[in-house]
């Protein structure tokens, strides 16, 4: 709004027209002259003012038709208008009023009265700009605010797509890992049960042919179905690991506190002849009582401090040393030997399973032990590793999660 | 073997080989002669009930000792215990699952089943003798009062 307030005034009295112009302008309004309905239509059209004074009677077109374009028009029909008449005909006032015109103010007027009723206007036509302009504002807050929610549907809608999609791929992978699990389950058992039936008849059949035959076989005849023999056995005890390895991986563990301590000291004495024991140093350290299971622990020291007797057996002073100690967040457990170790250039393949890293008829083995203890060890959320030189002992460590609450 | 009507074992038995050590390790520990041999599930249920192929026989000379596999063609071993133990004429006829599997829910089911023991067959041939030779509970069961 320029300086006070821009007012159009129409009047084709010209003195009238000047006069009000001159009482305005003192006042700091910017007054916009019309001696004419067509040429105040024509200027309101051009730019609109801020309010309109409008003399009723008027050569060209009469002010109650100039008042009615103004209203009618959407541009200009919020712009105010206040009538100018010289009648005191209250019925000409009632009309302007009806067709929207908001204050009237007869001729001859006092100065102060025109002043005083273009200010309320001109001042409510600024609250009204501003009110205006806040709506505008909030609408397009609102607008953006729609906007936003709309942009947060979007994700929102995208990320139920991706969740969806997810699930899908979850059920789709469960599905595929339960299949996987069932058909491991009937390997199991085709295992267990189709692959023993041959075996016996062979164990049988050549164990009868020995027998039954004993006076007709000669040496080497007794000494092959010995081997015969022999290879059924080691067969059987192979069929026997592989289930045991098959079960640790569809089993889960049962956890309880184990008393590793009396565990090892038990597997020792059962895992070492007497003779052995006599010859052997065997040195075992306080152990941490572990949280694992008892069945599948118990098979890692098995093999463990079974390896280590079978490995150390060559040495004239064989010595085992079982230990344990706290690391961060495991136990971790040791057995070491002075036996004939390893070599660290075969590391790779030492938890391989059906890997020896021993020449054929050094050392007995089917290269399953290692393989266990590292299966078993993983499901309960360990590591295994070792420590070797030929000829140097080995040492093999094993961790398993520490859980404090068991002390 | 006899295909007589007193029989004292009936051994059920698809696979050859196994059929022929366990009837030899009966022979050896047992004595036993008359022992038939069925190689499926419904022909054990046709010997027992003397029907289909083994229509005509003596329906009341029941086997005194059933050995069943437990994995057979067709009528597998658990479905002919199933059957026999719920028949109140064959129900008392000690019946052995004699089978390669050591799989825990076989023996459950056998049990469950009313299986009155449960032998996992195995490879070596003197310890499948002697769980041959650990039916003489069973053996002198029968021997000495006829069921």
């Amino acid at each position: 709004m320029t300086l006070k307030g821009e007012i159009l005034i129409v009047e084709d009295n010209h003195a009238s027209l000047r006069l009000l112009a001159e009482i305005l302008t003192d006042e700091g309004y910017l007054v916009r002259p019309a001696d004419g309905g067509a040429i105040a239509l024509a200027s309101i059209n051009a730019k609109l003012p801020d309010l309109i004074l409008l003399d009723i009677q008027m050569e060209d077109i009469n002010g109650f038709e100039v008042l009615k374009a103004v209203k009618q028009s959407p541009k200009s029909r919020e712009v105010p208008v206040i009538f100018l008449s010289a009648s005191t005909n209250l019925d000409e006032r009632v009309e302007g009023l009806r067709f929207g015109a908001v204050d009237f103010i007869s001729k001859p007027y006092k100065k102060e009265e025109l002043l005083a009723r273009v200010a309320i206007q001109i001042q409510m036509r600024k609250l009204y700009a501003e009110i205006q302009q806040q709506k505008d504002q909030l609408a397009q807050t609102v607008e953006q605010l729609k906007a936003e929610i709309e942009d947060r549907q979007r994700a929102e809608a995208a990320l139920q797509r991706l969740n969806d999609d997810l699930e899908q791929r979850i059920a789709q992978r469960t599905a595929h890992l339960e299949a996987a699990n069932r058909e491991l389950t009937a390997f199991t058992y085709s295992i267990s049960h189709d692959l023993r039936v041959p075996l016996r008849a062979i164990a049988g059949f050549s164990h009868i042919l020995s027998d039954e035959y004993r006076t007709i076989l000669d040496g080497e005849g007794q000494r092959l179905l010995g081997v015969i023999h022999q290879n059924t056995v080691k067969l059987e005890s192979l069929i026997d690991d592989i289930l045991v390895l098959l079960r640790i991986s569809q089993n889960q563990p049962l956890l309880s506190t184990v008393d590793m301590q009396r565990m090892v000291s038990a597997v020792y004495q059962q895992a070492a002849t007497p003779e052995a024991r006599a010859r052997i140093s065997f040195d075992l350290q306080p152990l941490m009582p572990g949280y694992a299971d008892t069945q599948l622990i118990r098979m890692v020291w098995e093999h463990l401090i079974s390896n280590a007797i079978k490995f150390s057996s060559p040495r004239e002073h064989p010595r085992i040393e079982v230990s344990s100690q706290i690391e961060e967040e495991v136990v971790v457990y040791c057995v070491k030997d002075n036996g004939v170790g390893f070599n660290p250039q075969y590391y790779h393949k030492l938890f391989g399973l059906f890997e020896r890293l021993h020449k054929v008829g050094q050392f007995e083995g089917k290269g399953v032990g290692l393989a266990i203890v590292k299966r078993i060890v993983e499901r309960h959320g360990g590591r295994v590793w070792a420590e070797s030189a030929p000829d140097q002992g080995a040492a093999f460590y094993f961790s398993i999660p520490f859980v404090k609450e068991i002390l | 073997m006899s295909s007589d009507n007193e029989v004292d074992i009936l051994v059920v038995e698809d696979n050859a080989s196994d059929a022929e050590l366990t009837i030899r390790a009966l022979k050896k520990q047992h004595n036993a002669n008359r022992i038939f041999l069925v190689t499926d599930g419904e022909e054990a249920l046709d010997f027992v009930f003397a029907r289909g192929s083994h229509q005509g026989r003596n329906k009341a000379a029941k086997p005194k000792l059933i050995l069943l596999d437990i994995k057979l063609p067709m009528v597998n071993g658990l479905e002919v215990l199933k059957e026999l133990k719920s028949n109140s004429a064959t129900k008392g006829i000690p019946v052995v699952i004699l089978t390669s599997s050591a799989e825990e829910v076989d023996i459950y089911e056998s049990y469950q089943a009313g299986a009155n023991s449960y032998i996992v067959k195995p490879v070596d041939l003197e310890n499948f003798m002697s769980a041959i030779a650990n039916l003489g509970m069973y053996w002198t069961l029968l021997n000495k009062a006829p069921i």
